[in-house]
């Protein structure tokens, strides 16, 4: 759902709660002011930070989203009254307390003599982070009620003292800093000038989904059939750059797009690059085009290249890439390009319509360092940090990409590519004991039996209880007729799930197979109790025929 | 977008969309399959071998993951997933509760054209011999009134009318504040659907209860209603039926009434952001924009972790804002001009790094008097020294590869501030093909998981002498205790008024944990979990931690985010749902969907603990919250509380929980 972009408790609203504590008639249930304090944006929202932004003496917020607009600015313009307030920012000495000051308890005392008792105290803690992903400011904002005045405010300073600093001499209505232990509150000065604020909702452009996706990981392009309007194979020379177009005859963007290829013709020859177009016209059931319709709209604009019909392997190929590569896993729209490198890498992925001066610029892509396309890839200017830390993460990354190709490829049956990726997801020594196991599932397939005992054997030394490796290698040591090292495998499954009955028949299997007959029986009985217990009357039955099969000489 | 590359509109690709070329989960997911969403825990199809099948030859490239998949699947540490998975009971409640929804959604657009009223209108809606109560209760009680707000609420204990020409009179009253409004509002959430026995004569019924909200701009400012609504319906329709069930019963209760002569926020994103070049190009710019463009993921990206940090990086007095972004996007560091407006100063300050992050904090970590800036990407913590007019990174601190928040404290109190981030999933080389966040490990538990990430402690050991060093003491001070538990927040706080700050961690699919700082006179500061013992474990989606004295008494609570969930909440109110667990069990999971927490501090200093006044307070209802915070919105002392929400909004309308 996440993948293909879909809405999962979406446009839901933010909402916000006032406390009634002032009130008893509230009985200590807040009100929902949800739509009232106009902060209900249906928006994905993560992050919340607090601050007064405008020194108004009451706190905006700073709202981050998951959508766009990804940050709003929401100005405090709620009428207060004659309701008063106080600004605090701490200064730590630096040496005993931090100089932030973070967790230093404030208490703001107010002189409302004659009030109610328990007087209602104010009692802030400095924080920096809370809520999800924010930092909300550290300037400390108090709500003082109708309070007239300020008698006093006490900080407990953060360090090992903990000691109590009192100030007085503060009005309401000013912003102070507190230096520990000066005792004086200093005024902070005002500022001069603020903007207007023009209250203004944003205005998102619309969704687009024309986009050029240089790629970071290259990954070799994959079997699949290239075919002309014949039928016949098409054969892209060895050692050029190859543009992959999709295209269909109904599409406006499309032709206008293979008009422009054909106008720079002579620019795409010298710069070595191969383009072959494939109408996807007619694939599955589409019916929205007449036969020939395709190759008619070629000849119409005198097409220079190759070209032919995608079959539903290529597209599906294509596509499968494009999931492998990149987040969001929807469908491909038409035109979309992809541009193999002269290795007959796939260096980038064009979704809607490009242009020639954007891809012969792009035949640079695959070449120079991960870093280096990173870079490239990214849609906004910015830096990559270098750091061996960060490339760690970066080869975790692209070793990751690998397998999730390797696994693509390996569902698409072409076991050679699954086994290309899978290699390369150990390329740069990351543990990876699933890349492991599924080169063990590959050489299986292959009947290779000693290369699967060893894939198999390298994924247990990273993850010994993985019991579905001891599984397959006890499987593929019978194969390989060595039987007490299957048993082997066998019991370790055992040891890591005693309940699975199937594995205890095999370990039976094994070990009459190795000769163990009265290891054999025991095992039979105990797997028999099991499936009695479990009162399975099939596997009853296969237990009950194999323990007459061993207790026969 | 390159030079040169078209703005042209999208082609025409939905022709193809579907047929052409599909990709896997394009398909629709059935109705349970969305609703359980919020039980991610196994609803893919996950199931554990049968016991004692015949044993088969695996050839594990064939049958390959699926296979070997039962068989992990089988181990009885396993067995929780089966435990989780709602999937397994049949749920026609919840076509009951779609169709209770959509009759109440007609009836609410009803009161909000204003023009509510005859009997033809209702008809619709009403059974014979329905009976009903006021949808706005006549005579109101005022329980708060300040210049930013007022307040009324049902006087408890008032009764309705019993005749359908009265819910007439209802309707229209509901409808006369609404009749001229602006930016009209309804919503019910349906959270608990009853069927009624067959056995009993007359038609087959059920009842169901709902959370309903009406708001709108009015002559008189902004209007907002909240109430439960009780409903009882005439028929129990089939799963295929076309009639839609009538009312036989409404009854109304906890009415709400808050009005505003304005909204309090005013949005002031474009007065302050759209004089700098990076709004229109990345901050208007949503997710999935993005998604569809960077060939990279990690785990969480999807999400979306843009990190919001405010601190004062060039000493000129006024907060500026750095902003995290997903990979192959950079953050953004803004800082406040002198009129309050954001410029974008990322390359200047050399921070506009492409690496995934998640959340920053602006701080001084050398106390030398300027903010340095700590960022949590994929896989650690960027450590970056204020050298005036720029930063320069100083470390890059392993941790846990999927961060999320990063928070600062001195906790051994020796003068410089510490970092402690928090980890959501333990690094892993696959991911899941899940529903929506993708825990599906094997060993994964829905309502009490302990395989997530580690949270990691780093202690400052700047000096002049070592320069900027840093060193892991997660495990020396003893926040490795239950510290796998798939974290999304931490909050510093003092819980006992010793001095010393204690934390609290706020985790996924189940218990939260307390920290509590065990440092005394002469001993090092230690951390012992206690949230069991303080009552403060909050089994349930936890996403946010904060702390904040919301009673006034001078010890600090908590408000938690979770995850509300009007579906988790119709299902684990009914008795087919997991008939074999015990009570305590069941109620974790309803309490798993019950949405946000407020613990109140009991105020004992030997022996921290903590009430749950949530339900009280009535706070619970945050939706999928993500940042829940108290803010002192309206200046009168007293914390409010923000509530930031929703989780994926796509341009398809999926599940709605």
């Amino acid at each position: 759902m996440m993948n293909a972009g879909r809405s999962f408790s979406g446009h839901e609203r933010n909402c916000a709660f006032l406390n009634t504590g002032a009130s008893s008639e509230a009985r200590g249930r807040f009100a929902n002011v949800s739509a009232v304090s106009g902060l209900h944006f249906d928006d994905d929202a993560r992050a919340l930070a607090a601050a007064d932004w405008d020194h108004d003496g009451d706190l905006d917020l700073w709202i981050s989203n998951r959508n766009a607009p990804r940050l709003r600015f929401l100005r405090n313009d709620s009428p207060t009254g004659n309701k008063r307030w106080i600004g605090i920012q701490l200064t730590g000495n630096g040496t005993t307390c931090n100089r932030d000051a973070i967790g230093a308890r404030v208490e703001v005392v107010c002189g409302n003599s004659g009030a109610t008792t328990p007087v209602p105290r104010s009692v802030r803690t400095l924080r920096a982070g809370d809520g999800f992903l924010s930092q909300s400011s550290k300037w400390l904002h108090f709500g003082l009620g109708e309070a007239q005045a300020v008698k006093k405010v006490l900080v407990r300073w953060p360090d090992q003292e903990s000691r109590v600093e009192e100030f007085t001499g503060l009005e309401a209505g000013k912003r102070y800093v507190l230096a520990q232990g000066t005792g004086r509150a200093m005024q902070a000065p005002k500022r001069s000038e603020v903007v207007k604020f023009e209250s203004s909702s944003p205005v998102v452009p619309p969704a687009s989904r024309v986009g050029r996706v240089p790629l970071v990981t290259l990954v070799p392009r994959p079997r699949m059939e290239l075919n002309d309007f014949a039928g016949q194979p098409l054969a892209p020379a060895a050692g050029k750059p190859v543009l992959i177009n999709l295209w269909a005859s109904w599409c406006a963007p499309c032709l206008a797009e293979l008009a422009e290829f054909r106008e720079h013709a002579e620019e795409i020859r010298k710069a070595g690059l191969e383009v072959i177009a494939l109408s996807v016209d007619g694939l599955e059931d589409d019916k929205s085009a007449p036969r020939d319709a395709a190759r008619k709209a070629l000849d119409k604009i005198a097409w220079p290249f190759a070209s032919g019909m995608a079959t539903a392997q290529t597209a599906a190929t294509l596509q499968s890439h494009h999931d492998a590569l990149i987040s969001l896993n929807r469908p491909l729209p038409v035109p979309a390009s992809f541009l193999f490198d002269a290795r007959g890498r796939l260096a980038v992925i064009y979704k809607g319509p490009t242009d020639v001066k954007t891809v012969l610029a792009d035949l640079i892509h695959a070449e120079g360092n991960r870093e280096e396309r990173w870079v490239r890839a990214a849609p906004l200017p910015g830096t990559s940090i270098d750091h061996p830390a960060i490339r760690k993460n970066a080869d975790r990354i692209e070793s990751i990409v690998h397998f999730r190709n390797g696994l693509a490829q390996e569902r698409a049956k072409d076991f050679e590519f699954a086994a290309y990726h899978y290699a390369a997801a150990l390329a740069h020594r990351i543990e990876f004991p699933e890349a492991h196991r599924s080169l063990g599932n590959l050489s299986l397939l292959r009947k290779d039996w000693p290369a699967a005992a060893g894939h198999y054997e390298s994924a247990l030394a990273l993850e010994p209880d993985d019991p579905a490796t001891h599984y397959a290698l006890g499987d593929t040591y019978r194969k390989m007729s060595q039987f007490d090292k299957a048993a082997a495998r066998y019991r370790e499954v055992l040891r890591i799930n005693p309940q699975h009955l199937d594995t205890r028949v095999k370990l039976a299997d094994s070990l009459a197979e190795a000769g163990h007959r009265e290891d054999a029986i025991a095992a039979a009985r105990e797997a028999l109790a099991m499936a009695r217990t479990a009162k399975n009357d099939r596997l009853i039955a296969v237990l009950e025929a194999r323990l007459r099969d061993y207790q026969q000489p | 977008m390159p030079a040169g590359s078209p703005s042209a509109e999208d082609p025409p690709h939905r022709r193809a969309e579907g047929r052409l070329l599909p990709w896997p989960g394009s398909g629709t997911r059935g109705v349970l399959a969305l609703l359980t969403g919020w039980l991610l825990s196994s609803c893919d199809g996950k199931k554990g071998a049968e016991a004692g099948e015949e044993p088969r030859n695996l050839e594990p490239a064939a049958q390959g993951k699926s296979a070997l998949g039962e068989l992990a699947g089988q181990n009885p540490v396993h067995t929780w997933q089966k435990v989780d998975d709602p999937a397994a009971d049949g749920w026609e409640s919840e076509i009951l509760a779609e169709q209770a929804k959509k009759q109440l959604g007609k009836l609410g657009a009803l009161i909000l054209s204003g023009k509510a009223g005859t009997a033809e209108d209702l008809a619709p809606f009403l059974a014979r011999g329905f009976s009903g109560s006021q949808l706005v209760p006549p005579r109101p009680l005022v329980v708060f009134n300040d210049a930013t707000v007022w307040v009324e609420r049902a006087p408890a204990g008032e009764k309705g009318l019993e005749i359908s020409t009265d819910f007439q009179a209802a309707v229209k009253a509901a409808a006369r504040e609404f009749s001229s409004a602006q930016e009209t509002y309804a919503e019910f959430k349906v959270v608990e659907v009853a069927t009624e026995g067959d056995s009993t004569e007359g038609p087959p019924a059920f009842t169901s209860r709902q959370i309903v909200s009406f708001s709108g701009k009015t002559g008189e400012g902004v209007v907002e209603h909240h109430a439960t609504w009780v409903t009882r319906w005439s028929q129990r329709a089939k799963v295929d039926a076309d009639s839609p069930p009538k009312l036989t019963s409404l009854e109304v209760q906890d009415f709400e009434r808050a009005v505003s002569k304005r909204s309090w926020f005013a949005d002031g994103s474009g007065a302050v952001m759209d004089g700098d070049p990076v709004y229109s190009a990345q901050i208007l710019r949503g997710m999935n924009h993005w998604l569809e463009r960077i060939p990279y993921r990690a785990s969480l990206n999807p999400m979306g972790t843009p990190g919001v940090a405010l601190g004062d990086v060039n000493g000129d007095g006024l907060d500026d804002l750095y902003l995290c972004q997903e990979p192959g996007l950079p953050n953004r560091l803004f800082v406040q001009e002198p009129d309050g407006r954001l410029k974008d100063q990322s390359v200047k300050w050399g921070v506009d790094w492409l690496q995934d992050s998640r959340s920053a904090l602006l701080v001084d970590l050398d106390n030398d008097g300027r903010q340095d800036l700590a960022v949590a990407i994929f896989g650690g913590i960027v450590v970056a020294q204020n050298m005036g007019s720029r930063f320069e990174i100083r470390a890059v601190l392993p941790t846990s590869e999927s961060t999320t928040s990063l928070t600062a404290v001195d906790y051994d109190r020796d003068g410089r501030l510490d970092l402690y981030v928090c980890a959501y999933d333990q690094d892993r080389n696959t991911e899941a093909d899940a529903p929506a966040l993708g825990p599906l490990g094997g060993r994964f538990v829905f309502h009490d998981a302990v395989d997530g990430g580690p949270n990691t402690l780093y202690r400052n050991d700047i000096s002049a002498a070592s320069g900027w060093r840093f060193t892991d003491t997660t495990a020396a001070s003893g926040l490795d205790q239950d510290n796998t538990r798939w974290s999304f927040s931490a909050a510093w706080d003092d819980v006992d008024n010793d001095g010393d700050p204690d934390l609290y961690v706020a985790n996924d699919y189940g218990r939260n944990c307390l920290y509590r700082n065990e440092a005394g006179p002469g001993v090092a500061a230690k951390f012992r979990n206690i949230a069991g013992a303080a009552g403060a474990e909050d089994p349930a989606s936890g996403m946010s931690a904060a702390w904040g004295d919301y009673d006034r008494d001078g010890w600090m609570d908590l408000y938690i985010g979770n995850m509300f969930s009007s579906a988790g909440s119709r299902i684990t109110r009914q008795a087919q749902f997991k008939p074999h667990l015990d009570s305590g069990l069941r109620r974790t999971f309803q309490h798993f969907a019950r949405g946000n927490t407020l613990l109140r501090n009991l105020a004992r200093p030997d022996q921290p603990g903590f009430e749950d006044t949530s339900v009280a307070a009535a706070v619970t209802i945050g939706r999928w919250a993500w940042s829940s915070n108290f803010v002192d919105l309206n200046n009168d002392g007293w914390e409010d509380i923000v509530v930031a929400n929703g989780y994926l909004t796509g341009d398809e309308d999926g599940g709605d929980l």
